[in-house]
């Protein structure tokens, strides 16, 4: 018997609704794994884990994994260089192996996350890789990757742990943000270890993020030739304050038509950037209410994910915190936001755990949004008597079971872990959004969506796929918006890679159908501003469209 | 002695006292070993161990029955808890709660201490043990419903809460606490026309009661009863007003009501109020797991001062005093005591500040100089001649000594 079968087999014979996803990591992905410091974790640096990276990066169809890997104190202090990152091709079955020689990358200092674009607008996605160490930029090749980092332009230096690539200027050149977390300096630790080190619940910790000082993130405007020039402060992206940036992505939370930016910041204010649509930035985090908890404390922000769970037409923000701080879900109202995270079931349950990465995707297919919630200390003493939380702990699923409820349950077959990043894409290409993981010093997990296996007898579940073709050098339409009307409703979604906390995941918006075997219509809005519409639309296929030349375009012809 | 010391106050207008340290740097504390049992390894009681004890309606009969050594513990316990010693309180419990397995009173003294350390699992399993013994007594559990609040379980908390209403004897009334509780579980439960009638109900009890204000605020808000909420939040900054909370709800509704010069305003002072609220949690919380560190109750004196908070200045400046390690002269700090409420305008506190400095160090010249120019500043002619007195007679006594 095939072991997720077993599993299954034995899940149903206790009574409990079996896990919606297995962990098949060891069968389909052998041999992966990260590093990041010591398991003793007694500096900052060693808890973030690394990074996920999902794209279709040899063009053959599939979701492929580039793994951001990390290194060790012991090798930063012999001047070794970190561990590289690996780029694990997919078999087209949600099966990996290495990739050859041609896609290796030479180690950096000590990586974290990154970003997935299409920087020099040949159709292929390239890379972006954050480090605490310099920031670095690996062209797509179509059979490899070539580093550019050097004449790039990128000039960042400090500690980036998330990315994005996104149009904010509408130009057509991708842009980056890079978010920074804080400046640490091994000497600097060192004495404040040999102070006496810092406390948690009366227990000494590792010290951070507090008392050390945050870095401020970056924006590049692309040039769409894979070079960059640092536009942060022209852009008006800087905060009154630095946070310890941790997570991004982008949304246009203002359905205005331009990409805004949203970061999540350790325990200070998360800041939400609205774009004005004249090269600048404003950070209205705190007007919009999306900075801190309802009580106006700030939280420890960590994931993010973005989707419209309320189905009105705006996206929402969901945001992973510390254990002792509930998950916030940023429902979008009027003026502003409002954390209905307890109402919806997704805040208080979440008070033991400290979540990390997060992803809101139609898991079930049934037409609403559910929520993946990944979850690990980031103290090992968490484990001693009295701290009410665990260091490895469970990972959930938050299915959405209407009216803006979700019910809690586990997420897979993997039991207790100290997980980090993670990203969602439909791996073996069967429709149902898998997920890969992060184990903090262990093997990447990958979580495969079983949905199919575990429907009622004579019950269909379909859904679609949409991936774009631009016209200009932005090729995947990041920013476009993706509205799907089927299956009793209308469902929009945006184009993007940005994966929250440090991970990308496919420029694909994936809808959920329910039992509808059609989509009624298919919407595109285009970052150009054009409209693409397609009616009836067969489901259960990946639809690819190419954008449409604009009117003023065609007329010309 | 205990209500002089609460009626010191504080600001720091002449800097710290000798001895102060940074409050940055961290104290070499170490966590004390009690601090890993935790009361699932309590032993139980047999079945109706306790039944006779708790029928007794006269408990100092019921204490009259106990191992003398119990009731020292208990004692002891007791006088740990009211000083904020929550260690050496959960030691003397353990040390009660070994002897007298499902001590009533001891479990439902250590839930409320494991509370206080915000150790919520452990609060919550103490106070099951003693529903066990007691389950008579559920009433006086609301904290078990603050603990599950805490967790997270809102829905265990909310159906606690109306437990604890529910058996809440007549003549006691409704716990405006309980009640309050409850309100709260239903605004996270997504019922928020309950929660607001409960809230109404604890203004109705306690009409001063700036939290529920505060509440009532976030639902109204919540709710985009923006005008509501905005009177609520207004009646809740003039109840409590160096509280964050209803600066940064005002701030918020100003913002969506497009008052955005007023908005700013808020959120300035929220800004302020909230960055001494962040400093004043982290040491709070340090304190509670090692008491009476002195550069910290200090670093909390100053904050307090900082945003003119005269009545948490007053009680962390008595608590200094207690703190005071002995290499700081008693003198040093009762004087910083005085020119700190002094500077803070508070008449009374400094009044009972220094009559508190002539009553402790009777012996001190400097002490008297200090009171001379106090009683100055009041125009206390008679008081400021006899202290003036007094330290000249010190001075020159000091002056023999040092010259024979």
């Amino acid at each position: 018997m095939h072991l997720s079968a077993l599993l299954l087999s034995l899940a149903q014979g206790d009574g409990a609704p079996p896990p919606l996803f297995d962990e098949v990591g060891a069968a389909v992905l052998a041999g992966a794994t990260m590093t990041c410091g010591s398991t003793a974790k007694d500096f900052i640096l060693e808890v973030n884990g690394g990074g996920l990276l999902v794209a279709d990066f040899d063009a053959d169809g599939d979701e492929d994994l580039f793994l951001v890997d990390g290194s060790t104190l012991d090798r930063f202090r012999a001047g070794e260089p970190g561990l590289p990152p690996r780029l694990h091709l997919n078999g087209g079955d949600g099966t990996f192996a290495p990739a050859g020689e041609a896609w290796e990358v030479a180690p950096g200092r000590w990586g974290m996350g990154g970003a997935v674009g299409d920087v020099d607008g040949d159709g292929r996605p390239d890379v972006a890789i954050t480090e605490w160490g310099p920031d670095r930029l690996l062209r797509n090749t179509g059979s490899g990757f070539e580093e550019i980092t050097e004449g790039s332009g990128l000039r960042g230096r400090r500690w980036g742990t998330s990315a994005a690539f996104l149009d904010y200027d509408l130009d057509g050149a991708l842009d980056l943000a890079v978010v920074n977390y804080l400046s640490f300096r091994l000497d600097e630790m060192m004495e404040k270890e040999q102070a006496g080190g810092c406390k948690w619940k009366g227990v000494k910790v590792m010290c951070g993020p507090e008392g050390l000082t945050p870095v401020h993130d970056l924006l590049y405007r692309g040039k769409g030739d894979g070079t960059f020039e640092d536009v942060s402060a022209a852009a008006g992206f800087r905060p009154t304050a630095a946070g310890y940036g941790l997570g991004v992505t982008t949304m246009d939370y203002d359905v205005d038509g331009d990409t805004d930016l949203y970061v999540t910041n350790d325990s200070t204010a998360n800041h939400l950037w609205e774009n004005r649509g004249d090269g600048k930035l404003a950070e209205v985090g705190m007007r919009r209410g999306v900075a801190h908890d309802p009580n106006g404390k700030e939280q420890a922000g960590m994931g993010i994910a973005v989707g419209d769970v309320n189905a009105d037409g705006v996206e929402d923000l969901f945001v992973t915190n510390f254990s002792g701080e509930n998950n916030a879900l940023y429902v979008s109202r009027r003026a502003s936001f409002r954390d209905r995270g307890d109402v919806a079931g997704v805040g208080g349950h979440s008070m033991r755990y400290l979540g990390w990465g997060a992803s809101m995707q139609d898991f079930d297919l049934d037409g609403q949004l559910d929520l993946a919630v990944l979850n690990g200390h980031v103290y090992p003493q968490a484990d001693l008597p009295g701290m009410d939380t665990a260091y490895a702990q469970p990972d959930f699923l938050y299915r959405n079971v209407g009216a803006g409820r979700f019910d809690a349950e586990p997420l897979s077959t993997a039991g207790d872990t100290v997980a980090r990043a993670c990203a969602a894409a439909d791996f073996d290409g069967d429709g149902w959004p898998d997920l890969a993981v992060v184990e903090l010093d262990g093997a990447v997990r990958l979580l495969h969506n079983r949905g199919a296996a575990l429907l009622p007898e004579g019950e269909e579940r379909h859904w679609l796929a949409v991936r774009l073709r631009g016209r200009g050098a932005n090729t995947a339409g990041l920013g476009a918006r993706v509205t799907v009307q089927g299956g009793g409703g209308e469902r929009a979604s945006e184009i993007r890679t940005a994966g929250g906390f440090q991970a990308a995941v496919p420029a694909t918006a994936y809808f959920g159908l329910g039992g509808a075997a059609r989509a009624e219509r298919v919407v595109v809005r285009w970052p150009s501003g054009v409209e693409q519409v397609v009616e009836d639309v067969a489901a259960d296929r990946v639809l690819v469209l190419e954008e449409p030349a604009a009117q003023a375009e065609e007329e010309q012809r | 002695m205990i209500a002089l010391l609460l009626a010191f106050a504080a600001a720091p207008q002449q800097g710290p006292p000798p001895g102060a340290i940074p409050a940055e740097a961290p104290a070499p504390e170490e966590r004390p070993a009690i601090l890993l049992r935790t009361p699932d390894t309590l032993p139980r009681a047999a079945d109706g161990a306790w039944e006779a004890f708790l029928a007794s309606e006269d408990p100092n009969e019921a204490f009259a029955g106990l191992d003398p050594e119990i009731v020292a513990r208990m004692a002891a316990a007791e006088e740990h808890y009211r000083a904020a010693r929550y260690p050496s309180a959960l030691q003397a419990l353990y040390d009660a709660l070994e002897r007298a397995p499902g001590f009533p009173p001891g479990l439902m003294l250590l839930g409320t201490t494991y509370f206080r350390l915000r150790r919520y699992e452990d609060c919550r399993e103490s106070l099951q043990q003693f529903l066990e013994v007691a389950p008579g007594d559920v009433w006086r559990t609301q904290a078990l419903g603050h603990a599950l609040y805490s967790l997270g379980d809102y829905g265990g908390a909310r159906d606690h809460y109306e437990a604890v209403l529910a058996a809440s004897p007549e003549e006691l009334g409704e716990s405006p606490e309980a009640l309050r509780g409850l309100a709260l579980c239903h605004m996270r439960l997504g019922d928020p026309e309950r929660a607001l009638s409960l809230l109404a109900r604890v203004i109705e009890l306690r009409p001063g009661h700036a939290e529920a204000f505060t509440f009532r605020a976030r639902i109204l808000y919540d709710e985009d009863r923006l005008d509501e909420a905005l009177a609520a939040a207004e009646r809740a900054r003039e109840l409590s007003p160096y509280e964050p909370q209803p600066w940064f709800l005002t701030m918020r509704i100003l913002y969506d009501l497009g008052r955005d010069d007023e908005a700013a305003e808020a959120e300035q002072r929220w800004q302020e109020l909230d960055r001494v609220a962040q400093d004043v949690r982290a040491l709070e919380m340090r304190l509670r797991f090692r008491p009476g560190q002195y550069p910290l109750i200090l670093r909390l004196c100053e904050l307090f001062v900082s945003i003119g908070d005269v009545g948490r200045a007053r009680n962390q400046l008595a608590q200094l005093v207690l703190a005071r390690p002995d290499d700081i002269p008693e003198v040093a700090v009762r004087i910083f005591v005085v020119d700190t409420l002094n500077a803070m305008g508070d008449a009374e506190g400094t009044h009972v500040a220094a009559l508190a400095l002539e009553e402790s160090c009777p012996d001190d010249a400097e002490a008297w100089r200090r009171l001379e120019r106090y009683y100055a500043l009041r125009r206390d002619r008679v008081n400021q001649v006899r202290c003036g007195a007094e330290a000249a007679r010190l001075e020159a006594a000091s002056e023999d000594s040092s010259s024979g």
